[in-house]
This record gives structure tokens, sequence and C-alpha cells, in this order.
């Protein structure tokens, strides 16, 4: 059965070696490829592919090898909200000074959405910024 | 052709992360860790959604002042999290030699340059150093932020 340092070790290999391969790809999303490579989007079609691939199996690896710490160290695993607040700060949201309204997002948007991610938090806690925003404004908000 | 319209979900993020930000990720114990394991679990959320949308990277001489080989036995090695090493060509390191006078040590120097030169989209450096980052980040004309760790 291969890991996750499997998956890594490939990722990491730096060998220029490239092989020909054979994929089956919709001929919709073949044509899609070529026209984004005439618009300039990509370089071409294979670096195209190669770095949406590289990207997926990225996200992957990341993925996992976050679920991998968060087994051996269970205290680590940051709360929505917290993860919600890194987003924050990404995205220059002035959510990122709001540690309150990403905790409320966080306990009622997870009431509607158990699964709900830290981007599914901040969008909820948007939502409760504006509407107090509008409501210190005096605006009516329709349902 | 028409202007193409701004696609706001494609915009891509980069993740600097200086010497405290790489040590403390590599510290389960440490009181800090989970200030910044929280940002690499933002980055992990984005790319769930969008591959590529955040990426990580660490400057190689940030990896050599805290002593960190991206290949180490633990769960939270810079390989595993998909941490990137950003290096210095001959141009960067140009452009990172003319930003000594703006202060600041070798790495913060590095650290800089690394986040100036990224190409699009928004830069958040992640760092201990609140006074030698911004000045340099100015110096070298990035709109890079910088978050205290």
């Amino acid at each position: 059965m291969p890991t996750l340092d499997d998956l890594i070790g490939a990722l990491e290999d730096q060998a220029a070696d490239s092989t020909s391969t054979s994929v089956r790809q919709p001929v919709a999303l073949r044509r899609a490829l070529q026209v984004a490579v005439e618009l300039g989007l990509a370089p071409s079609a294979n670096d195209a592919t190669n770095q949406a691939l590289r990207a997926t199996l990225n996200a992957f690896a990341q993925r996992l090898a976050l679920d991998e710490h968060y087994a051996a160290h269970p205290d680590a695993r940051p709360a929505l909200h917290e993860v919600a607040q890194a987003l924050a700060v990404l995205d220059r949201s002035p959510l990122a000074e709001r540690a309150d309204l990403l905790q409320q997002a966080e306990a009622e948007v997870q009431q509607h959405k158990p699964d709900a991610d830290a981007d599914d938090v901040l969008l909820w806690a948007t939502s409760l910024l504006m509407h107090g925003k509008r409501r210190s404004r005096g605006e009516r908000i329709s349902a | 052709m028409p202007a193409r319209p701004s696609a706001r979900g494609a915009e891509t993020h980069t993740l600097v992360l200086d010497n405290e930000a790489v040590q403390v990720l590599a510290e389960p114990g440490h009181g800090k860790h989970w200030a910044v394991l929280r940002f690499i679990e933002a980055a992990a959320t984005r790319n769930r959604r969008r591959a590529g949308a955040v990426a990580l990277l660490a400057p190689t001489v940030v990896r050599v002042e805290a002593g960190l080989d991206r290949r180490a036995a633990t769960t939270v090695s810079l390989a595993r999290l998909r941490v990137d090493d950003a290096a210095l060509d001959t141009a960067r390191a140009n452009r990172a030699a003319a930003l000594r006078p703006a202060g600041g040590s070798t790495v913060d120097v590095c650290v800089a340059e690394v986040a100036a030169s990224v190409a699009a989209g928004k830069v958040t450096v992640l760092t201990a150093d609140f006074s030698d980052i911004p000045s340099l980040l100015a110096a070298a004309l990035s709109d890079a932020v910088v978050h205290r760790v």
C-alpha cells in the first residue's frame, strides 16, 4: 500500500526526465485547453496540464499531511473560526480583527451545514458583518 | 477582443514564512504552533476548493537559518505541508543586495525579496519581526502584508 511519503517523494523528485503518456481526455475539454492557450492564459497545453495536475496532487498531499499531523497531535487542530481568521488575513478582510463574529459564524453555520469549512464560516461572518453595518445605518433588511 | 471579466474566485495568494514561522511550525509543542498551523490549514482549505489557490513559500536561507531539512521525518515537514523553497538566483540576489541599506538581517532582506518577487496575487509574510520586514517591503515597493506570529 503506498503511503503519503511515497506521494511526497514523487512530488519532490527534481529529475527532469519526462515521458509521453496516453490519457483519454474529453474532446470538449481538449478544445477548451487549446482555446485557453490561444488566449494566452497558459504557455502551452502541456504546461497547463502539468501545472494543474501538480497543483491537484499538492492539494491532496497537503490535506493528507495535515490529517496525519492531527491524528498524531489532536490538540494541534485549529478551530474553524481560527482558520477562518487566517483566511481573512489572506483576503485582507476586516473580519481578521473580528474574532467575535467568526466564532458566532462558526456556531451558526454548523447548524445548517455540519461539514462546513473555514471558507463557509468566513462567508457567514461576512454576512453578519454586512447586516450589522446596515442595521447601524438604519436600513431595512428584507428576509 | 472584449476585456475578460475579473474572476474573483481565481485570485491567488502566497504566504511567505520567515525564520520563526518555520521554526514554530516544525515544533508541535511550541506555544505558537497553532498560530502558524492555522495558516497552513487555511491554505489547504482553499487548495481543496481550488488547487493552487494558495502557495506556501519558505526562502532557502530561512531554512538554513532555522536549521531545517525540508525532508525532516516529522508530520509537519515542509515537504509534507507542500511549502516550496524560494531560492535566490543572480538577479534576485542583486535585488536583495540593493535592499541591504534599508536595514534588517540578511535573512530579513531575503524574505522581503522573495515576497516582493511574487508575480501576482496577494502576498502575506508570516513573521515575528515587525520592525525590519515592513520597512524592507516598503523599500522593495511591495504591497505584501505582514502578519505577526
